[in-house]
């Protein structure tokens, strides 16, 4: 579960962002953060993730204090907390596999295990004809399915995606918005999806939307009170 | 181990990537190691003929007039059984007569009236053993003047076994400071390399970084490279100087013989020679790598 409270973000010369916002994502569910362009949703992904630093109020993964985490605990949290960047954050020269397995290899995986989990990515998300090749003239759809398999490979607790379908046309927003749920509601994953996009918004089903609007965070779908129940978790 | 076998893939992919500027830091690491190298192979080279010569060094002890023979026996066998004694000739009045009028040859009539008590009793020590054995018996021989009753003088007859050891001493000395330089221009070279290769990996390191990954994942290959860079430079200077002694040797000897250099056989490095070569290339490369992930932010 992941909780937020009273969260503030301060940047020089601008409004705060998120003036005390309060929400809850509960375990394995889809939460989608929705807003218009830079409004703060990727800033909102990097702060619950711990690379972005916040001036006021908490963000808990389960128990934990984002801010608070020591480096070793930060590290072991950046690895169950996968994130699919607007930017793929791939290695150009290596090849679809190598990027894949790379995860898998930071968690210590070798061998049959990794080899496996490797080609079940490739094959779910079908990329079996650029496996072998460099992800760096990969076409811009194929790099955003690369990435979304390489962050799916560690059966992350937390899928953070941020604009998954940007760049994309709508039929392979279409395809990816099948594979986003195909895995993490297989395997219990948290997904949390900022998107502006009202395609994708349409083919999802969710358990709560959140709309960032003049910098504060306001409830679509969700007719609880998040700071209640902020509190109920925290108490 | 399966990690540690990535990484060794990825440090050596790493040479693949830059070969260039990979083979540059290994090729000074080299001909920094041979300079270094050479100056302890000469060093070797004379300690062998050093050890050699050594085996005939003598020390001559003058006894008092009128030493009685059973003092003579006595101061002889006090002697024989300090380390590296070969022998004691004892030296009577009459005999260091005989040789000096063997000696001046047309001039012996000059001691004909010499009275045979004028000459000293003696005693010729011959030393044997490699050089410290050779120098610590003279040393004690030394002492001996004017505490052992009945020797008056002591002389060393051959002083080249000292200056053949000032000689090496100098040129360990300067093998010592050369390595000295020689470390800090390859630990430099080597820590430059690293530095334009974390530069140029920079994008891959944050990627690498961002999705987990520990400080150790991350600098391990850059260590491993260095650690190469130092290790397979070390290795081709020990070929080259190999080489380098497999060619000048037998011309040396063809020069000098074998008995000046003391020995037919190739004098090169021990086993624990190399391998403290090779252990210090590698941390050098290692101290090199650390010391460029350190002044660099990930």
């Amino acid at each position: 579960m992941i909780t937020i409270q009273n969260l503030s973000k301060i940047f020089p010369k601008r409004d705060p962002l998120f003036n005390g916002a309060s929400l809850v994502i509960p375990s394995h569910s889809v939460t989608v953060i929705t807003g218009p362009s830079g409004s703060g949703k990727t800033t909102l992904l990097r702060m619950i993730r711990g690379d972005e630093p916040y001036e006021g109020g908490r963000i808990l993964i389960d128990r934990h204090e984002v801010a608070r985490l020591n480096r070793r605990s930060s590290m072991m949290l950046k690895r169950d907390m996968a994130m699919v960047c607007q930017e793929n954050n791939l290695l150009p020269e290596r090849s679809v596999l190598e990027n894949i397995a790379l995860p898998l290899r930071i968690k210590g995986l070798h061998g049959t295990l990794l080899r496996t989990r490797v080609e079940k990515m490739v094959e779910l998300f079908r990329l079996e004809d650029v496996a072998f090749t460099a992800c760096g003239v990969l076409s811009g759809g194929e790099k955003r399915k690369v990435s979304l398999a390489r962050a799916l490979s560690v059966s992350p607790g937390i899928l953070l995606a941020d604009e998954p379908s940007g760049g994309l046309d709508p039929l392979q927003t279409i395809e990816l918005v099948t594979l986003l749920f195909a895995l993490p509601l297989e395997e219990g994953t948290t997904l949390v999806i900022a998107t502006h996009n009202q395609t994708l918004l349409e083919g999802l089903g969710v358990h709560g939307t959140w709309r960032i609007r003049e910098g504060k965070l306001w409830a679509d779908e969700a007719p609880h009170d998040a700071m209640v129940e902020a509190e109920r978790f925290l108490s | 181990m399966r990690t540690l076998f990535y990484h060794v893939k990825r440090a050596l992919g790493e040479f693949r990537l830059k070969p260039g500027s990979h083979l540059f830091a290994v090729g000074t690491v080299a001909l920094a190691f041979v300079l270094a190298g050479s100056v302890f192979l000469v060093s070797r080279v004379l300690r062998y003929a050093s050890d050699t010569w050594g085996s005939g060094a003598m020390v001559a002890l003058y006894l008092e007039q009128g030493t009685t023979p059973d003092r003579v026996e006595t101061i002889k066998s006090r002697i024989m059984e300090l380390e590296g004694v070969h022998s004691i000739k004892v030296i009577t009045p009459d005999i260091a007569r005989k040789r000096l009028v063997s000696n001046l040859q047309r001039d012996a009539g000059l001691v004909s009236g010499v009275e045979p008590t004028f000459f000293p009793h003696s005693l010729e020590v011959v030393i044997r053993g490699d050089r410290e054995t050779v120098e610590r018996t003279r040393r004690t021989l030394g002492k001996l003047n004017g505490i052992v009753s009945g020797v008056t003088d002591i002389r060393g007859v051959h002083t080249w076994n000292r200056k053949i050891g000032y000689i090496i001493d100098i040129m360990l000395l300067i093998g010592m400071i050369l390595l000295a330089i020689v470390l800090f221009a390859s630990g430099y070279v080597i820590m430059s390399t690293t530095r334009l290769s974390i530069e140029s990996r920079m994008e891959e390191l944050r990627v690498i970084k961002f999705l987990g990954a520990s400080p150790s994942f991350i600098q391990t290959p850059l260590l491993l490279t260095g650690m190469f860079q130092g290790l397979l430079g070390a290795l081709f200077a020990l070929g080259a100087l190999y080489g380098l002694a497999h060619f000048t040797f037998p011309l040396i000897t063809a020069l000098v013989g074998n008995a000046l250099v003391g020995t037919d056989t190739l004098v090169f490095f021990t086993p624990t020679q190399l391998a403290t070569g090779l252990t210090i290339a590698t941390v050098t490369g290692l101290i090199s790598g650390k010391l460029a992930i350190a002044t660099i932010k990930v």
